[in-house]
């Protein structure tokens, strides 16, 4: 518990929590004394957990783990697996995506998704990630603050832990877990194109170029930050999309926690996604500004 | 199609898959013409009916759905930005033009995709390159033949 120790006495200070009540607000009440909004642009929430891969999680394994599953997540889908990403506090931030090549024993085991009906929430399975989502439905779902998810990740987290000890598929070697909060941010309300941006974001001044009357026509902006007491980096990108499910052109603002728990058990795991949560959800607060809070119908909590 | 005889610029241009449920285009990580072709569909699926003044419906969900599936299929290629536009009867046009060849493909009302591909040589119509057809939409991945052509791979 050091290390989420460590980072929770930095919190501590950082957001004036009383020592004395540290340990049990952020586990009894993760909200308490925080910003909330009536109409938060988040989307979707993602909590992922990584471990060593589990060798004999081979293709016939997914079958089985969603018949355990398929009452809860009766839809399914078979994705490309993703690539590891584990970041190393010890070295500088190394960017995914060049080429990379490695020799496997066979083909590659894919990752599978298995969801519920209203599409709102979606178990990512492979055989060395663990990913629990939820987005916005088509008929639209109320957001459902962390401590409503946090109960169903630990649930869907034991259920899987004992799916992998019953099956004496390995042992679940946890490596890093990974916390993400995906914001769009519509264009038109409160600011109308990227020229504008500086309405929008506190990181960002405007971009225009004074000598030649240039604004910006699109804004790419990526941040990196090092979570204090190794536990990890905070990624903040904001970059614009178009959203399918309706075409509209928005901002999506992404922040991710991730790193590493000082241990595989759940105590420590979910104490990291407790202080990590934090982090993401206050810097969504630093990172945008008070012209969108209004929009978004800030409501202080005491 | 195997990954041996893929290009590799192909393969390097393809996004990396990540934990990501909800489905985007993100405009700095796909090629440009992805970029392009997401804003013009975008403005395209905000008309109203009538928006021709012949009568003509909106666009459908369909045909933009297609539209979608379309060039998500094919968003890992270097292609020239195409010429999108709506169509009478609530479908959607996307065409290319690459040298000598030129590939236009439909995505229909009912989002059923129909494809002409045609080819000049000595500026005359070349009538042994000119195809045209149907892709059913369970087989999608077939626009990547359609590409190839147009790439002349």
């Amino acid at each position: 518990m050091d290390r989420i120790g460590g980072a929770t006495s930095v919190l501590r200070e950082a957001f004036g929590w009383p020592k004395a009540t540290w340990g049990r607000a952020m586990t009894d009440n993760p909200q308490s004394g925080h910003v909330r909004f009536e109409r938060p642009p988040v989307i979707e929430t993602v909590f992922g957990i990584q471990f060593q891969p589990l060798h004999k999680w081979q293709t016939p394994i997914f079958g089985l783990f969603w018949a355990t599953i398929k009452d809860r997540y009766p839809s399914y889908r078979v994705v490309p697996p993703l690539e590891s990403q584990v970041e190393d506090v010890d070295q500088p931030h190394r960017a995914m995506g060049g080429p990379a090549f490695s020799i496997l024993p066979g083909p590659p085991t894919p990752r599978c998704w298995f969801f519920n009906v209203p599409e709102t929430q979606l178990i990512q399975v492979q055989p060395d990630r663990f990913v629990l989502n939820w987005k916005r439905g088509l008929v639209d779902a109320s957001y459902p603050h962390y401590k409503n998810i946090r109960p169903v990740l630990e649930e869907e987290w034991a259920h899987f832990r004992g799916f992998v000890d019953s099956n004496d598929l390995g042992k679940l070697e946890v490596r890093q877990c990974e916390i993400a909060y995906i914001n769009h941010i519509e264009i038109g309300a409160g600011w109308k194109d990227f020229a504008e941006l500086d309405s929008v974001l506190t990181v960002w001044s405007g971009g225009a170029l004074n000598r030649t009357s240039l604004k910006p026509e699109d804004v790419n902006v990526g941040i990196r930050y090092r979570l204090p007491e190794r536990m990890g980096r905070l990624h903040v990108l904001a970059e614009p999309v178009l959203r399918t499910t309706d075409y509209k052109e928005v901002l999506q603002l992404t922040i991710i926690a991730r790193g590493g728990p000082e241990s595989p058990d759940s105590e420590n795991i979910f104490g990291w996604f407790d202080v990590a949560q934090t982090y993401v959800r206050e810097s969504f607060v630093d990172l945008t500004t008070d012209k969108m809070h209004a929009i978004w119908g800030i409501r202080n909590q005491s | 199609m195997t990954y041996g005889t893929q290009p590799q610029n192909e393969i390097r241009s393809k996004p990396l898959p990540c934990t990501q449920w909800s489905e985007v285009t993100s405009f700095w990580r796909s090629q440009p013409w992805v970029a392009d072709a997401s804003r013009t569909i975008s403005r395209i699926s905000t008309l109203q009916d009538d928006w021709d003044g012949q009568g003509s419906p909106a666009p459908t969900r369909a045909a933009l759905e297609s539209m979608n599936r379309v060039i998500r299929e094919i968003d890992a290629y270097d292609l020239p930005s195409p010429h999108i536009s709506p169509v009478s009867g609530g479908g959607l046009g996307i065409e290319w033009h690459q040298g000598q060849r030129d590939l236009s493909i439909e995505l229909l009302q009912d989002g059923s995709i129909e494809y002409l591909r045609s080819q000049t040589t000595s500026g005359e119509p070349d009538i042994d390159q000119m195809e045209d057809g149907v892709i059913p939409s369970d087989r999608v991945n077939e626009v990547r033949n359609l590409v190839r052509w147009l790439l002349n791979w």
